[in-house]
């Protein structure tokens, strides 16, 4: 019988590998008999969810590059334009 | 920050002008900038991998008539970018950061036995926190409490979907660690949620 230690590691490896056959089913019988593990198990499901939406949302969010490093990767730009391949000079 | 000038309507004067680098600043930096900041958390360096990410598009700019979604390919070489960003801190790690340190098993939710010394608590409608401002405000200020190995692994899994054999060869570590890694920093973000958010 795992322990809930070994099934909370097994379920959050769940969401990054598939499991083998034997790995599935202690994992199973673990959460069929431990509420707590089961809870946890839902609750890392739900943080990715969590962690996708943080994701969309920020392309929505107000902030942005700094008027700083606006100017900066303009000038840049326009150098590596000019230049080309070489380095700028150092001032 | 204050101090942001408002910056107006963007002007794309004539079609000659989509092809102009410096106008990838007012189109799209602002976008890049807020992919590479969820990423590195940092604004000195998603500024820096913006720059660099526009420089790479400069120099690949022979090319400009097949792209046709500007954005998504300036997004594409970010991506990149930030991945060996992270390759790079991870393997710039000193001794005294060793790479074993996240696997420490001491400090965890379980006893000695491996059962629940911490158990978790039962949660009020996640589904609705889910819609909430303030709640994904709560979450992305527990994203800053990770320690930053176990941040970068998660980032790169579960905001860019890197397997596990290539996060494991980027972070110059074990297909296992990387597992371990991913375990604790759910675990860390499960944990700071439930103190900042379902707890209260």
């Amino acid at each position: 019988m795992l322990t809930c230690r070994d099934a909370t590691r097994l379920a959050s490896e769940a969401l990054d590998r598939r499991l083998t056959l034997r790995e599935r089913v202690g994992l199973n019988v673990h959460l069929a008999l431990c509420g707590l593990c089961r809870r946890y198990a839902a609750q890392i499901d739900f943080v990715r969810r969590a962690v996708a939406r943080l994701a969309a949302r920020s392309g929505d969010l107000g902030a942005g590059l700094s008027a700083v490093g606006r100017d900066r990767i303009r000038r840049r730009l326009t150098d590596g334009r000019v230049v080309d391949n070489q380095k700028p000079t150092g001032d | 920050m204050g101090g942001v000038p408002s910056r107006g309507e963007t002007t794309t004067m004539s079609s000659e002008l989509a092809t102009d680098p410096v106008a990838w600043v007012d189109r799209h930096g602002d976008a890049l900038y807020r992919f590479a900041v969820l990423r590195v958390r940092d604004r000195t360096v998603a500024e820096d991998l913006v720059q660099e990410t526009l420089l790479a598009a400069l120099q690949a700019r022979d090319t400009p008539a097949v792209v046709a979604n500007e954005r998504a390919w300036l997004l594409g070489i970010l991506r990149h970018k930030v991945f060996d960003h992270f390759r790079r801190v991870s393997r710039d790690r000193t001794p005294a950061d060793p790479p074993t340190g996240d696997e420490h098993d001491g400090d965890d939710d379980f006893d000695e036995r491996g059962r629940w010394a911490a158990p978790p608590a039962r949660w009020s409608s996640p589904e609705h926190a889910l819609e909430q401002e303030e709640f994904l405000n709560a979450l992305d200020a527990c994203m800053d409490e990770l320690p930053a190995r176990q941040r970068h692994t998660f980032v790169l899994r579960e905001l860019d979907g890197i397997a596990s054999d290539d996060l494991a060869e980027a972070l110059g570590t074990s297909r296992n660690n990387v597992f371990v890694l991913l375990s604790r920093a759910r675990q860390h973000l499960r944990d700071c949620l439930e103190l900042h958010w379902f707890g209260r």
